[in-house]
């Protein structure tokens, strides 16, 4: 087989920080390769390397037998490289033919034949089944349809060699079949796949080899069919990672959180969430499943103030709220782990002990009078990154600077640290690694014996089914039926997530 | 080493600036030694010149203050200079207006500043509110506003208008009343040099204090890097923003009364003209700093107070000393940007070094 893509001894190191270090590796023409490791580990400056957005500090590039110098992202793109970044980069107000045509000609003059590119998308669309409509704005689409964007934009640009930087965390478990679908039929088509992971039953089912990364080096590479999840897990971690978690009952009998008759218009004048009621007992974790873009977003925001409600009311412990506002979500001891990191969990532009005293700096012990104490923030930051493993060299550094994972991690100790009565976890282990993932699962878990009440959103099921007390599925802003975890029949809760009541609606 | 890298900056640009306006005097047929002898000698080379550098500088760093508060907080203030405008009408109305000559200065100092603060902070509170209550661009409310304020000054002192001076035909209000002028510096010895300089010094310690120390600050510049990420966390954000708007106001505000009381000491059209936009260009250069404000206005300053003898000394048009301030403007704030790139590059080679060495000594460690 043709070596499409060759890597030799590349390093890349930023300032204090060594992100890749003598890493070699190959990629043959219709191969997927899998690129495995911690958060951190250099997974994104390696591939970042080889879509010319870093320069390697050292070591070399070779693309079908040539050695390249990658000093910007279309010298990649002209070599046939594509990439679809952790964090998607298309532009909002635009519509999916003018993101894919962003930056480039459609002819010699400076002329931009939209319709041409319309139709160039349509058909790429219709030819993968990716179902587009090149004048759709990005704003309304949901994550899984942009991230078809996202490799249309390669396919239009005529890439054979694909880098996906963790496709599969924003996707649904049915996006992710489809994904899935699409990159075989490539592999068909000869081109050559590389994709970040954390998931190691997507390794398994997809990849032809796997290479690990740890710290930056390289700790190996083998093949899939000479390997397990198990093995593959050690040899990224150092040790086996069970996911194995005690859901102990609930004790107690007062409710910490109700919800009664919430209905949620979005600006549209759509109802999103429709006459939603259901409550969570202190000590307890209520899962809340469902196929993405089913009110779950509208859910968690109403809770935490972001959203309107339009009708209905919360009850926080004693206290009935018709609308809420952020501040009062703090005061009320509520804790939130949004589903978009960038948006709304992080203040990139700020460093990682500021991001930890977002919501604590006009309180004591981050403030006095509001004069800060930044002693208190320095230490407080020290200890959340010991605590939570957060990869970073201190404090002070820049929070756009730290890895997906390392960034969620922050949000994650900010939120879960301060002993909230109440936790909104949406997406809490998204892009996290299976060690990080197990750690915040244990610590959701932890939480809630100590007694918080911990709305769990995810459209992983099976994270749900690992530490939920009782399991609602939501569909269209309604939940088809509340379930408890020990009687749980998977069978029915697909066939609730598609829309069928559940016969038995228990408490 | 980031402030060094802040100092040397803008002297690059203020070298090359100077050999290109070097470059344009000698095509005019004049000479440039003199004619930045001229400015230098304007601005710094006397007591007198570099009281008029000073003076000049006041509302500039009180100007760049309001820039700065507001552009942290995520809205950019282009406003100063109607806000400025306002503010002296308002403190016209107590320095010019006969129903309160009587009162004693000691009252109607204070009195005037404190009116123009707020017609100042009027002014700003209406961008602020549309901005953060109603989603309307601060820029162009602002921008309009200027226009309409400029034009409601000029007409407002023409005769007919309520500040006007009666009695007399030019377009101007009366002069302040007995006493209300500002009082001077080192009992006048830096001739004209007012009390403004310690209010605008007092105000960089204040803001700066305020902008690095005190929570309301963090807030400010988290809701002005991520206004999502701030509201998420609870900040409210549409209040601080429109406070930030009506602080803002008055600090410009403050400025106009200052320059009507211890500059102009009479309302005149196109009075204090461009302080507000050069305000924007002072807090720019400053990398938005509030100490670093001190220093760019200065140096704006030193370049208005520098023209008039440079003009003399080079014999230039006037028109010419405008274009080389602007031409110096220009490389110095761009200077401030290029260095920047260069130096990051030089830094980050640096660090990367420090950092593979600091590896292979681990790995060293790691193999023994
Ligand atoms: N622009 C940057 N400047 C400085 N350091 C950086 C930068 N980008 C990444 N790093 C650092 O390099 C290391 C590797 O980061 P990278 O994003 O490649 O990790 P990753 O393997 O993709 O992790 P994750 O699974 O969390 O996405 C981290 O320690 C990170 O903090
Ligand atoms: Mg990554």
């Amino acid at each position: 087989m043709e070596t499409v893509l060759k890597v030799e001894n590349l390093s890349k190191i930023f300032p204090k920080v060594v992100a890749n270090d003598n890493v070699s590796f190959d990629l043959k023409k219709g191969e997927i390769v899998a690129i495995l490791g911690e958060n951190g580990a250099g997974k994104s400056t390696l591939m970042n390397c080889l879509y010319g957005i870093y320069h390697p500090t050292k070591g070399d590039i070779y693309i079908k037998g040539e050695k390249v110098k990658l000093t910007k992202i279309e010298d990649a793109e002209a070599l046939g490289i594509g990439m679809v970044h952790q964090h998607f980069m298309l532009v909002e107000d635009l519509t999916v033919a003018e993101n894919i045509i962003l930056g480039r000609k459609t002819g010699i003059t400076p002329y931009l034949d939209l319709k041409k590119v319309e139709k160039a998308v349509k058909e790429l669309s219709d030819r993968y089944n990716f179902g587009l409509n090149p004048k759709s704005k990005i704003k309304d689409l949901s994550v899984g349809t942009r991230q078809r964007v996202e490799i249309l934009k390669m396919l239009y640009r005529n890439a054979d060699i694909l880098i996906l930087d963790e496709a599969t965390a924003v996707l649904t478990p049915q996006e992710t079949v489809e994904l899935f679908k699409t990159l075989k039929h490539f592999v068909d088509e000869g081109k050559s796949i590389l994709m970040i992971t954390h998931k190691l039953e997507e390794v398994m089912e997809l990849a032809d080899r796997v290479v690990v990364l740890i710290d930056g080096k390289m700790a190996g590479s083998v093949n899939r069919v000479d390997t397990n999840p198990r093995q593959l897990a050690n040899m990224m971690v150092g040790r086996d990672v069970l996911m194995d978690f005690d859901i102990k009952p609930v004790v107690h009998d007062n409710l910490i959180l109700q919800v009664k008759n919430l209905t949620v218009k979005n600006n549209h004048g759509l109802e999103k969430i429709k006459n939603l009621s259901f409550e969570i007992k202190q000590g307890e974790i209520l899962g809340v499943a469902g196929v993405d873009g089913n009110g779950q977003a509208e859910l968690a925001e109403a809770l935490t103030g972001l959203m309107k409600i339009d009708k209905g009311e919360i009850v926080i412990g004693e206290k009935v709220f018709t609308h809420l506002k952020p501040k009062m979500i703090y005061e009320q001891g509520m804790s939130h782990i949004p589903q978009d990191r960038h948006e709304r969990g992080l203040v990139l532009d700020m460093t990682v002990n500021e991001n930890l005293a977002l919501e604590g700096i006009s309180h004591v012990p981050f403030s006095y009078n509001g004069i800060i104490d930044f002693k208190y923030i320095k230490s407080h930051g020290k200890a959340m990154i010991k605590d939570y493993n957060i990869k970073c060299y201190d404090g002070s550094c820049p929070t756009k600077e730290l890895s997906g994972g390392n960034q969620q991690k922050v949000i994650v100790a900010r939120e879960i640290d301060r002993k909230p009565n109440i936790i909104i976890a949406v997406q809490p282990t998204r892009g996290l690694d299976i060690g990080a993932t197990e750690f915040v699962r244990n610590k959701l878990l932890e939480e809630k014996e100590r007694g918080a009440a911990v709305l769990l959103i995810s459209t992983e099921l099976e994270e749900i089914l690992m530490v939920s007390n009782r399991i609602a599925v939501i569909h269209e802003g309604e939940f088809m039926g509340v379930i408890d975890n020990k009687n749980v029949d998977i069978l029915e809760l697909g066939l609730m997530m598609t829309g069928m009541r559940g016969d038995k609606d228990e408490k | 080493m980031k402030n060094r890298e802040n100092i040397i900056a803008p002297i690059f640009g203020l070298v090359v600036g100077i050999l290109v306006s070097s470059l344009l005097l000698i095509m005019w047929g004049s000479s440039p030694l003199k004619a930045f002898e001229g400015l230098y000698i304007g601005s710094f080379g006397t007591l007198g010149a570099i009281s008029n550098t000073l003076i000049k500088a006041i509302p500039l760093i009180i100007g760049g203050l309001a820039v700065i508060i507001s552009y942290k907080s995520g809205i950019f203030n282009v406003g100063v200079e109607g806000q400025l405008f306002f503010g002296a009408m308002g403190g016209a109305v107590i320095a010019t207006l006969p129903m309160f000559q009587d009162l004693p200065p000691f009252i109607s100092i204070p009195l005037s500043i404190v009116v123009a603060m707020m017609f100042g902070a009027i002014l700003g509170f209406i961008p602020g509110y549309l901005k953060a209550y109603r989603g309307i661009n601060e820029v162009v409310v602002t921008m309009l506003l200027n226009y309409i304020i400029i034009f409601f000054l000029s007409q407002q002192v023409q005769p007919g208008g309520f500040l006007h001076e009666p009695g007399v035909t030019a377009n101007q209000s009366a002069y302040i009343h007995e006493g209300m002028k500002l009082p001077l510096l080192f009992s006048g010895v830096l001739t004209k040099v007012h009390i403004g300089l310690i209010i605008a010094i007092v105000l960089v310690v204040i803001v700066w204090f305020v902008m690095s120390r005190s929570s309301i600050g963090f807030k400010m510049k988290a809701i002005g890097l991520n206004p999502k990420a701030a509201q998420y966390a609870g900040m409210n954000m549409n209040f601080i923003q429109t406070n930030v708007m009506i602080v803002s106001g008055a600090m410009a505000g403050l400025a106009g009364a200052i320059e009507l009381l211890g500059y102009h000491y009479r309302l005149v059209e196109n009075f204090s003209l461009g302080i507000g936009y050069n305000a924007i260009a002072v807090a720019l250069l400053a990398n938005l700093s509030p100490i670093g404000v001190v220093l760019s206005a200065i140096f704006f300053g030193a370049l208005q107070a520098g023209s008039i003898t440079m003009q003399i000394v080079a014999d230039v048009p006037e028109s010419f000393t405008k274009l080389v301030q602007g031409i110096v403007v220009f490389f110095v704030i761009a200077g401030a940007v290029l260095p920047k790139i260069i130096n990051k590059k030089l830094t980050m080679n640096r660090l990367a070094k420090e950092a593979l060495e600091a590896n292979q000594l681990e790995e060293g460690q790691e193999d023994a």
